[in-house]
């Protein structure tokens, strides 16, 4: 390199530290935050991304139980009661649901398996059951648990670049947190409008092979992978899968 | 190849914009860079074709850490801010601001966080770096998109 260009590399390098100095000092706030924080911030993105969703197809969406001054009291870890919290209630064309976030899920493959999705739909009044288990904090705190066959569809929010393997192993989600998986009545997979099938909200940007993937696991299963949510897609509209709940079907069917 | 004093350099800006960083956040930043940092050196060992073109073009390895910096403050914190700041249908984050534990998602927070993303995406523009370049995963994919654009010009 000749002396000129190193020169003026050497000016262009002095600039920018200059510039990325006063940037810190000026938004050390935001630069500041912590994991949580940022992983807090991150979920919280995705809710607004949900609820935009099922107000452009056709749900009406309204907080509930918010504190007394207003506020949405949000449910940050599956050891709180479900019901000291706010949730969303979606009515809509297909019955009443709840937008809920941090409920734990025991499955119906066997209630020995119970896990916590970042965001859940599930049915409005769904039984939120409580018990106490000396394997879990030992007996003091109660366990809070929905039933997978209230489940509409689990969501799970993850704020990093997408890679094969968190692909697949969102597939297990969907098997063991919703009972109408694959074949159950209560659901019906559709192109057209509806829930959002379960999905995977994935901050980073897909590679081409990350797409290619996405398309094959999207035809093979009734999920979604929606990713690059840092960038701004936070347009669901071309989502591929969508639900509608037809359980009220199923029991005119019983009738 | 880079002097010493364009080392530190370039050190430094890294360090300049984590500074004000919680620990495990300015350690995921640091990570992410050494690994770009590392698949760089790699490429620059197998005479990358991109990288030689773009090395003709005036990219010195500094000028790549300090984009790689860059992307990972963006990656790894303020990517994750900026999906919170974005405005919800029903009110939620605006007429009712969500508590999330000790935090408050509300419209101070919205407009204090729009303000620094805008503050970032000036900064990256002044560095003569794109704005798109803030969101591609892996110093390869970068690598291609500066290629791209490099040839284009």
């Amino acid at each position: 390199m000749s002396t000129a260009s190193t020169h003026k590399a050497m000016a262009w390098l002095v600039q920018a530290n200059k510039l990325a100095e006063d940037f810190a000092k000026k938004h050390r706030h935001y630069l500041s935050q912590t994991e949580r924080q940022l992983s807090a911030a991150f979920e919280v993105g995705s809710l607004h991304a949900l609820l935009r969703y099922y107000e452009s197809h056709d749900y009406v969406l309204q907080p509930a139980n918010l504190t007394d001054d207003g506020e949405y009291r949000y449910l940050t870890s599956p050891n709180g009661n479900p019901a000291n919290f706010s949730f969303v209630r979606a009515d809509g064309p297909d019955g009443d649901f709840e937008i809920r976030q941090q409920v734990r899920i025991e499955s119906h493959v066997d209630k020995r398996i119970c896990f916590t999705p970042d965001i859940v739909v599930i049915v409005k009044g769904a039984d939120i059951k409580s018990s106490t288990d000396r394997r879990y904090a030992s007996g003091k705190r109660p366990f809070f648990r929905v039933s997978s066959s209230h489940v509409v569809a689990a969501h799970e929010c993850k704020s990093m670049n997408p890679f094969p393997e968190l692909m697949v192993s969102f597939l297990g989600m969907l098997v063991v947190a919703h009972e109408w998986y694959p074949n159950g009545k209560t659901v019906k997979v559709t192109k057209k409008s509806g829930h959002l099938a379960p999905t995977l909200f994935v901050g980073g940007t897909p590679r081409g092979l990350h797409l290619r993937m996405i398309t094959a696991l999207q035809e093979s299963y009734a999920m979604n992978i929606v990713c690059g949510l840092h960038e701004g897609t936070w347009e669901l509209s071309q989502v591929q899968n969508r639900l509608r709940w037809q359980a009220h079907h199923v029991v005119d069917e019983l009738k | 190849m880079a002097t010493a004093r364009e080392d530190r350099l370039a050190d430094e800006f890294l360090s300049l914009l984590t500074q004000p960083m919680q620990r495990k956040p300015r350690e995921a930043v640091h990570r992410r860079h050494t690994a770009m940092m590392n698949e760089l050196r790699f490429r620059r060992g197998r005479e990358d074709p991109h990288l030689n073109f773009l090395h003709r073009k005036g990219w010195s390895d500094a000028r790549f850490s300090a984009l790689f910096a860059i992307n990972c403050v963006y990656q790894e914190v303020l990517g994750p801010l900026q999906a919170s700041s974005r405005s919800c249908a029903v009110g939620l984050g605006t007429r009712y601001p969500i508590r999330h534990g000790s935090l408050s998602f509300d419209r101070a927070h919205a407009r204090g966080v729009n303000q620094t993303i805008h503050a970032f995406v000036a900064l990256t523009s002044r560095l003569g770096f794109k704005r798109e370049w803030l969101t591609r995963n892996t110093c390869g994919d970068l690598l291609y998109y500066i290629y791209r654009h490099e040839r284009e010009e």
